[in-house]
């Protein structure tokens, strides 16, 4: 009997082991190349017919890792070094003499790397020998850190542990961490922190100082005289009251630090790196005053259906039954009613106007911190976009200055004038005049906007430089999007300013129109840093022309000339033409009273706007004979053939022809970060992922393990996650175009460690409140800054074979609702604020892969969005590679995007889109077989010219070879179920031989 | 009455535990409708409902009668097929509760529906398993039957 039982428990353990096992084995198969990914092996084998010949088209700079990492690890330090931003110092800075120090804050014991969650995470955290401490930073510069203290935090747990919660500081020090306070009082440093991430955005008081933190802070007051705050956060906090308050006597603005900024800011702290980093986004005193952030949260529409589950409420619309659109389209909705007044654009020109008293500027409307009843800038206003400190002096001074060729050029003469050196950014702005053709065509202005900057070398003291600042006048350039329709320069005066940032160049401007402090400015201008250029004609610029007269990358990349003449294509993202005239009342300098933007109300979808929610009726079929497009036709050509060729060369269409329906639909249809090999062509495919936020999402691949200890604790690099980089915002703040275009060559280079041929980034979203959650990951409020800043990095990550994959494309502003949420913008806004911010990394440096955002344009999604990803990305802006999906996790993100411009979707296992990418679907639709065919097309071009094709000869042969983890799972299962079926087999055999006993 | 006690009398610890899983089959297949079903869901696979389903029947069949002990054995594979089928058709919803990413501002609601979906099909697909190990009938049951 207890055989029987146990020939039964072991049949139906392995009976379901077996199963089980062979589900997930289907599933891991399924998912090939995106474990082959994770795991560092390949499914492929390459048989070049000449051993010989040099296939490595595209090689390493660096001969190993150690030797990489090294300059990895240099490159993040600079960055930090330069990126650290100085906004108040009394004189107690540097501490060139004190050494025993306090470290307060749970901050100061766990620092803010980079998100607090998602691809942009940091790597290898808790590893202090990776990511370095502030402790460790400080004692490398010579301080002593009060041990009691740093222990105390050290010992904290659960919430007082967390270093991004709004109870930061709960815990305050007691017992022998008190007495530390005093003993080590030479001077204090207060770390608060801030972090985001994925998913979601930050709530409405999050940047809001605690009493918590006050309470440290006097804390640390009481042991020291000299007390030095580190806002440690990738989004602006409110230091209004600190800047304010005499005891706390300098304040750094520090992004998330990656591996070595703790030593950053021990350097800046001993004045061993003079600090150069510029803010870019402004300091508000209040981080609920901007003009978006009165509208930033999402609406739901009104007559939207929902459904309860899980212990929450979903809203979405449905489409009719039978049609071919699709259900549970996401039914929220935004509208950016601040227009083009993002961030420092509307605190400065409401400033301008409230100066030259226009515009009700001073209107009690916005007012947060404003004292005496109308709205003031000195007090909404800490720190402005730009600003920034140093421990020397310098003088700027213009030495020529033209416009000619559609292109501003200005050479300014730096000047170090203090007693140590340093570095300093020059900062070039303009104001456009603000005209009645404006007023009456709703044209808005920004007083001041970023054209240009630049940073000089470390200069000695009384050392000079002269920068040469140029940009094409398109960037300055004003969208009218109700007449001209299309790009203008306005006739009249515009004025070029340098300064310490937006607000010193707009007083710069001011004085230079006679306006003095007695005019209600916060300090008087020098005039002398302006030049002014008379328009004297009013210009379209519909079909801008670009020459390496103008902006360019490092390496020479200038933007794109096409033929697509601009106009308006974005009109159904406006809601005042879906749904009339007056629905949506935008932000204008002409009357900021009545203007002043307001929650949303909520608003019922129209019908023609549910339908384009759902889909419904926007995709047209095409023919049903699809007998003219050719498919499995010979195997002549394969992909190394068309190295170099041109995208339009007459073999592409010979090598498509060749490719089977089932080859076109799994390179598009398949997989999350790779593309499987394509044996036919003797295409081995490629392994892409995630990101530049952080780094590569990916350790280090074991073939490249060295002898050498790559960290304390760290064994070999095969345990090392290559995400060590600090936050795209902090990396912003060095202002500094060739470190960021070497900090995209470093992450190319990373890229061949790791294993990646396209790497996702970098973020080119913008900072449209302090609260969006991905903050981190983008670098700043300002669309020029992230239009500069994106090209050097994406021409620096694609300068060596790597493909670089800007994300995420584009309006991807929020968090909250990411999937489907659908923005409403009116067409000046779109193209000057978050389009503009990826029209350097795609039209300048000329980025071969574009990710599309989860959210809508208007109505539409993004990826089915035949004006954003056609007329504009590809026609305006001349895009020729191809796009990519974000983790396509909702129906909306259908198939049939291919028909508008979204190449390949980026799938987990079991979460494709079968039902339209099937071989009968292709042969039934001209429209849908022509599409995925151009969209191999356009992923096959950029790979074949990118490092993916390393190791494969002109006439070289592309095998299956099974990995490791395959076979070891195929053996698994076969003897799972070999055993399993045996037991079953002992199991009849013990009732058999029981049967007989009992007969 | 008294023919269910009698009925029960028989009955070993195997019995209920593949009552058991016979109940979490249960829960699981109204649990996965629903939420599959929702607007937010991405609907129900026929394999799971339908193995389920088998399950049940096949369960309450040997419940009723261990016809020659292979109640554990089918049930198990029933189970572990279904199961199976919901982690393939599930996994990217693991994946992406574990990175953390929210969709709409869903964490909350898609980690609940997981959850609880996973609980029921991995209970019922232990305890399957574990009936495999403990006799269903008591000894000497049947020889008392067929007295």
């Amino acid at each position: 009997m207890f055989k029987k039982r146990l020939w039964r428990a072991l049949a139906a353990t392995l009976s379901a082991v077996f199963v089980v096992t062979l589900s997930a084995s289907l599933l891991a198969f399924t998912s090939e190349s995106d474990i082959n990914q994770r795991l560092g092996t390949v499914s492929y084998k390459i048989i070049n017919a000449d051993e010989d010949a040099d296939t490595e088209y595209f090689k390493r700079k660096t001969n190993n890792l150690d030797e990489y990492m090294a300059q990895k690890l240099d490159v993040i330090e600079r960055t930090t070094d330069e990126g650290i931003v100085l906004v108040k110092n009394d004189g107690v800075l540097p501490l060139k003499t004190e050494k025993k120090v306090s470290l307060f804050g749970i901050g100061s014991r766990r620092l803010v790397y980079n998100t607090s969650s998602g691809n942009a995470e940091i790597g290898n955290s808790g590893v202090d020998s990776v990511n370095m401490t502030l402790k460790k930073g400080m004692e490398n510069s010579g301080f002593e850190v009060a041990p009691s203290l740093w222990n105390y935090y050290s010992g904290l747990s659960g919430n007082q542990a967390n270093n991004t919660s709004s109870s930061v500081g709960q815990a305050l020090p007691n017992g022998d961490a008190q007495a530390d306070i005093a003993a080590y009082g030479e001077a204090a440093i207060v770390v608060l922190t801030r972090n985001t991430g994925e998913g979601g955005d930050a709530a409405e008081t999050y940047y809001r100082v605690t009493d918590n933190e006050r309470a440290v802070i006097n804390l640390a007051k009481s042991g020291s005289s000299k007390v030095i705050l580190v806002s440690n956060s990738p989004s602006p906090l409110e230091l209004d009251e600190f800047e304010r308050d005499a005891a706390v006597n300098a304040i750094l603005v520090v992004g998330g630090v990656g591996a070595r900024g703790a030593n950053s800011i021990g350097k800046i702290l001993r004045g061993t790196v003079n600090p150069s980093g510029r803010l870019a986004d402004i300091y508000a005193a209040d981080s609920q005053s901007s003009a978006a952030f009165q509208n930033y949260k999402t609406q739901i529409f009104g007559n939207a259906e929902s459904s309860q589950g899980g212990g929450r409420t979903s809203y979405f619309f449905s489409a009719p039954a039978g049609s071919d659109g699709i259900t549970g389209a996401n039914a929220y909705y935004v509208t950016q009613k601040e227009g083009i007044y993002l961030g420092f654009k509307y605190y400065e020109t409401r400033y301008e106007d409230s100066v030259m008293g226009v515009g009700n500027a001073g209107s009690a409307k916005g007012v947060y911190k404003s004292q005496g009843g109308g709205w003031k800038y000195a007090d909404e206003v800490t720190y402005g976009f730009g600003y920034g400190q140093s421990y020397t002096a310098f003088t700027q001074e213009i030495t020529s200055f033209s416009v000619q060729n559609s292109v501003v050029n200005m050479s300014v003469k730096v000047k170090n004038t203090g007693s140590v050196a340093g570095k300093e950014v020059v900062q070039l702005y303009a104001q456009s005049p603000y005209t009645a053709y404006d007023k009456t065509n709703k044209v808005e202005k920004s007083a001041v906007q970023l054209v240009n900057f630049g940073k000089t070398r470390t200069l000695a003291a009384g050392a000079e430089q002269t920068l040469d600042l140029k940009m094409d006048l398109y960037n300055i350039a004003s969208y009218d999007y109700t007449n001209a329709k299309t790009w203008v320069l306005d006739d009249g005066m515009y004025y070029f300013a340098v300064g310490n940032g937006a607000h010193d160049a707009l007083n710069n401007i001011l004085a230079k129109k006679g306006k003095t402090a007695a005019n209600g400015m916060t300090g008087n201008g020098d005039a002398a840093l302006v030049k002014e250029w008379n328009n004297g004609t009013f210009t379209k610029l519909d079909t801008p022309e670009f020459t390496d007269e103008g902006f360019t990358t490092e390496n020479g990349l200038y933007h794109n000339n096409t033929d697509q003449k601009v106009a308006n294509v974005l009109e159904s993202a406006d809601l005042n033409n879906l749904l009339g005239a007056g629905t949506v009342t935008y932000l204008s300098r002409n009357d900021w009273d009545a203007t002043w933007p307001v929650r949303d109300a909520q608003i019922n979808a129209s019908a023609e706007m549910i339908k384009r929610l759902t889909f419904d009726g926007v995709y047209t079929p095409g023919s049903a004979d699809t007998s003219g497009i050719k498919h499995d036709s010979g195997s002549a050509y394969q992909l190394s053939m068309m190295m170099g060729l041109p995208y339009d060369h007459d073999l592409w269409d010979d090598l498509l022809d060749q490719m089977s329906i089932e080859e076109l639909i799994n390179s598009i249809n398949k997989n999350f970060g790779a593309i499987d090999p394509i044996f036919s062509l003797a295409f081995p495919g490629t392994n892409d992922n995630d990101g530049v936020g952080s780094g590569p999402v990916g350790n280090y691949l074991p073939k490249f393990n060295t002898a050498a200890t790559p960290f304390e604790g760290v064994g070999k690099y095969s345990d090392v996650n290559a995400r060590m980089y600090p936050s795209q915002s902090m990396e912003a703040q060095t202002f500094n175009q060739e470190l960021m275009y070497e900090i995209g060559e470093c992450l190319s280079e990373d890229s061949y460690y790791v294993g990646f041929v396209s790497l996702w980034g970098p973020g080119l979203n913008l900072h449209r409140t302090p609260h969006s959650g991905r903050n981190p990951e983008y670098f700043s409020e300002d669309a020029q800054l992230t239009y500069i800043v994106g090209a050097q990095m994406t021409a620096g990550l694609q300068s060596n074979g790597v493909i670089a994959c800007p994300k995420h494309f584009a309006f991807n502003d929020a968090e909250d609702q990411r999937y489907g949420y659908a923005p409403f913008i009116n067409e000046q806004a779109a193209r000057e604020t978050s389009l503009r911010g990826f029209e350097g990394a795609v039209s300048v440096a000329k980025a071969k892969n574009v990710m599309n955002a989860l959210n809508r344009i208007g109505c539409d999604w993004v990826g089915a969005s035949d004006p954003v990803q056609n007329t504009i990305l590809r026609g305006e802006w001349g895009f020729d590679g191809y796009v990519l999906t974000d983790n396509a996790l909702q129906p909306f993100q259908c198939g049939r995007g291919v028909a508008f411009g979204t190449d390949k979707w980026m799938l987990l296992p079991g979460n494709d889109r079968n039902s339209e990418f099937n071989k009968a679907a292709l042969l039934g639709d001209a429209r849908l077989f022509e599409s995925v065919r151009e969209a191999n097309h356009r992923i096959l071009y950029v790979y074949v010219n990118s490092a993916a094709m390393n190791g494969v000869s002109k006439d070289a042969t592309v095998v299956y070879s099974t990995p490791w983890w395959k076979s070891t799972l195929i053996a698994a299962d076969v003897v799972f179920g070999v055993i399993a079926v045996g037991c079953v087999a002992m199991f009849v055999v013990s009732n058999l031989i029981k049967s007989k006993g009992r007969a | 009455m008294t023919k269910i006690k009698e009925f029960l009398a028989k009955k070993g610890v195997g019995f209920y535990i593949m009552l058991g899983a016979v109940l979490f089959a249960f829960m699981g297949v109204i649990a996965y409708s629903v939420s599959e079903s929702s607007a937010t869901g991405r609907g129900v696979s026929p394999l799971i409902v339908v193995m389920l389903v088998l399950a049940i029947v096949a369960g309450l069949a040997f419940c009723w009668k261990d016809f020659l002990g292979f109640g554990p054995i089918v049930l198990s594979i029933l189970l572990s097929i279904a199961l199976g089928a919901f982690i393939y058709t599930k996994f990217n919803d693991f994946t992406y509760v574990y990175y953390g990413v929210g969709t709409d501002g869903q964490d909350a609601k898609l980690s609940a529906a997981l959850l609880s979906s996973t609980i029921f099909f991995a209970v019922m697909w232990l305890a399957a398993i574990a009936s495999a190990f403990v006799k269903s009938e008591k000894t000497g049951a049947n020889k008392e039957a067929k007295k």
